[in-house]
């Protein structure tokens, strides 16, 4: 059995050129890039590679998914936890299209990842061999770049520059497809010699007049707010935003993929934006005369509709990204550039301009203070039914809402959000731009993997649970401590919410009553099985589950009929939030 | 607006593949299209005729910008392939 412990990188010894096959020089040059982990699942395209691997037992842990759309994600939940690029080995055909939701997933959420699949055996290519599809086709919309790789002696410098492609700029997945006969090839390899690449992603500061302008901007600005997201964290600017903060007294909200890159218990967080966000950070970015946006992208789940949007603000906008901002919104001031570096520019200019006159934010943060104090999260607890949102409090209670904790997409994800309150960033793994049911489990294993010794929770739906459910096998097989929490409402709960909201209550195919009894499927992949049914029970099942060791599964069954409020109905403006 | 949209790149396998699909994908219907060896052996120039009518062509620029292997894009109005597609009348006869 492999351990769960991480395992830091063996140097190669020996310098000089060896002879190699493509499978050895493949494996050779991931670790070159500092991997330690694989997750993937062998088949007939990738047998060379799984035949040399055995080689670097102790050097590369691999981990035996259950499916590849598990092993992605796996991947990406290591990749979000630790920061590193995650690494997925998958075979060619059906192997290499079961990665193509979670390569879509990181594409969306700017995750580096660097997928690997076989190939059918260059003669072959375009003959419809078995198990043959054009992997790099298929991705190219969804990778920033992809590879066929045509020639072993180009192998080392393509993973070289994948890593690079993948973990640069704004980060994402990168796919290397190649062929059989390509691995089996022997080649010259020198792992003392680095490929050269060309760097393509220059990190640009802002120049003089644009640190100006926006001192102009910060100047003026009576209604400030930080618009924040997933870059703030990718790039660990956290000190420098908190400095600013301090500075200026502005008030934070942060989106779904910026939940704890900002605490969420700080005085000056307001909470999340968007669809499902508090109700005082909408209203604050609807009436702000400035907007300082760092590491987002306009989303439109944050937007509503973009005519409505900020109709009074002056926004900046910093990324690194810049061709980031959706279509149609103005901005004043594009700074283009890593967060941390722009953002430690203006903490400068502003000790260098100490006595810039700032407006007085108490007639704003009195404003703020009332939208928090008269329209706060609520829900009416019940004595007979759990209230989703009630187990989300008590799991931030009993976590010290510490725990890394990932979601699939739908109502406990937005509740989750809402409820739990995020310390730091690396903490939410979520599925945010392409929205995927069964990203949960297998992204939280890929963070447990990453550190055996933190509490790591799947906190999924009953649904996203059943599309990835298999892994739990994987869970077991490596001796995790991994906790699944089932909030089960026996329902696929956000298409139900729209049907009550928006169809009339004409609901249409969303009962998942007849799903399996969870606490005997647990058992059955030698995992533990708790279910809670009453509020009462609630504290008493979650503690025994989350300090039990091993792997647990916590069906927890809510109150089925509760919506996700506040609102903003899609295409609507952040002041047509929906408060019941 | 038609705009002619010309990007230097160097051309590795599939790379011009790559950034033609990036027209469908962010909703630019190609209108005419050539591609063209630049004398050294991967460095290539794509030239695509399309319709910015009702879109953010300045963002579209920057991510095309963005794309590995892309070496500059340059944009102008109207169809700057007009003479250059003989070639397509010559291969009729």
């Amino acid at each position: 059995m492999q351990t769960t412990a991480l395992r830091t990188r063996q140097p190669i010894s020996q310098s000089g050129v060896k002879k190699m096959r493509g499978a050895g020089i493949l494996l050779e040059s991931l670790l070159l890039e500092g991997v330690d982990t694989i997750f993937g699942y062998p088949g007939g395209a990738v047998l060379h590679i799984y035949d040399e691997l055995k080689k670097f037992n102790g050097r590369l842990r691999h981990i035996l998914c259950r499916h590849e759309q598990g092993a992605v994600h796996m991947a990406e939940g290591y990749a979000l936890a630790t920061g590193k690029t995650g690494v997925v080995l998958a075979t060619s055909g059906p192997g290499a299209t079961n990665t193509v939701t979670g390569i879509a997933n990181a594409f969306m959420d700017s995750t580096p990842l660097v997928v690997i699949t076989g190939q059918v055996p260059r003669p072959m290519i375009g003959t419809m061999a078995f198990q043959e599809v054009d992997i790099a086709g298929i991705t190219r919309p969804c990778t920033k770049y992809n590879y066929v790789v045509d020639d072993v002696s180009e192998l080392a410098e393509i993973v070289h520059e994948a890593f690079y492609i993948a973990s640069s700029g704004r980060p994402g997945p990168v796919l290397i497809d190649i062929p059989k006969d390509v691995t089996a090839e022997i080649c010259d390899f020198d792992p003392s010699r680095r490929p050269s690449i060309r760097k393509v992603f220059n990190s640009r500061s802002a120049n003089e007049k644009q640190i100006s302008d926006c001192l102009e901007l910060i100047a003026r600005a009576h209604k400030p707010v930080f618009y924040i997201g997933g870059g703030l964290a990718r790039s660990n600017a956290l000190g420098e935003l908190m400095q600013l903060v301090e500075l200026l007294d502005y008030p934070v909200a942060t989106t779904l993929m910026g939940l704890g890159a900002f605490p969420a218990k700080h005085t000056n967080c307001l909470g999340m934006l968007g669809m499902h966000g508090h109700f005082a950070a909408n209203c604050a970015l609807a009436e702000a005369d400035l907007i300082i946006a760092v590491g987002v992208r306009f989303d439109d789940r944050v937007t509503g509709d973009v005519k409505k949007f900020a109709p009074f603000a002056k926004i900046i906008h910093i990324d690194i990204d810049a061709s980031s901002v959706r279509q149609n919104i103005k901005i004043h001031l594009p700074l283009t550039g890593d967060a941390k570096q722009i953002l430690s520019q203006i903490l400068l200019a502003l000790s260098q301009k100490q006595l810039l006159a700032l407006p007085d934010l108490n007639p704003w943060w009195g404003k703020i203070h009332a939208w928090q104090k008269n329209y706060p999260l609520t829900y009416q607890q019940s004595e007979e039914m759990i209230k989703p949102q009630f187990l989300c409090e008590v799991l931030s209670k009993l976590t010290n809402n510490d725990a890394i904790i990932s979601t699939d997409v739908g109502q406990h994800q937005m509740w989750l959000a809402q409820y739990y309150g995020f310390r730091r960033a690396r903490q939410s793994l979520t599925s945010g731009g392409l929205g995927t049911m069964g990203f949960g489990l297998p992204a939280a294993l890929g963070a447990q993997l990453a550190f055996p010794e933190k509490q790591v929770i799947a906190f999924v739906g009953d649904g996203g649970f059943q599309m990835t459910s298999q892994e739990l096998a994987t869970a077991v097989q490596y001796r995790t401590n991994l906790k699944v929490i089932i909030m089960n409402n026996s329902s696929l709960g956000m298409v139900r919410q729209w049907q009550e909201l928006l169809y009339d209550k004409n609901y249409s195919e969303i009962d998942l009553a007849e799903s399996p009894d969870f606490v005997k499927l647990a058992q059955a992949y030698g995992a533990k099985g708790l279910r809670a049914k009453k509020p009462s029970h609630l504290e008493a099942v979650l503690n025994e589950g989350l300090n039990t060791k091993g792997v647990v599964v916590m069906d927890i069954q809510v109150a089925p009929e509760e919506c996700v409020f506040p609102m903003i109905p899609p295409g609507a403006g952040h002041k047509e939030m929906r408060l019941r | 607006m038609k705009q002619t949209i010309s990007i230097l790149l160097n051309n590795r396998f599939s790379d011009a593949e790559r950034l033609i699909g990036l027209f469908s994908a962010s909703g630019y219907r190609i209108e005419k299209i050539l591609l063209l060896n630049e004398g050294d052996k991967n460095l290539s120039r794509l030239l695509i005729l399309t319709d910015s009518e009702n879109k953010n062509l300045d963002n579209f620029l920057t991510r095309l910008r963005q794309q590995v292997r892309v070496v500059k894009v340059e944009s102008t109005e109207g169809d700057a392939l007009d003479g250059r597609l003989s070639v397509s009348e010559q291969l009729k006869t």
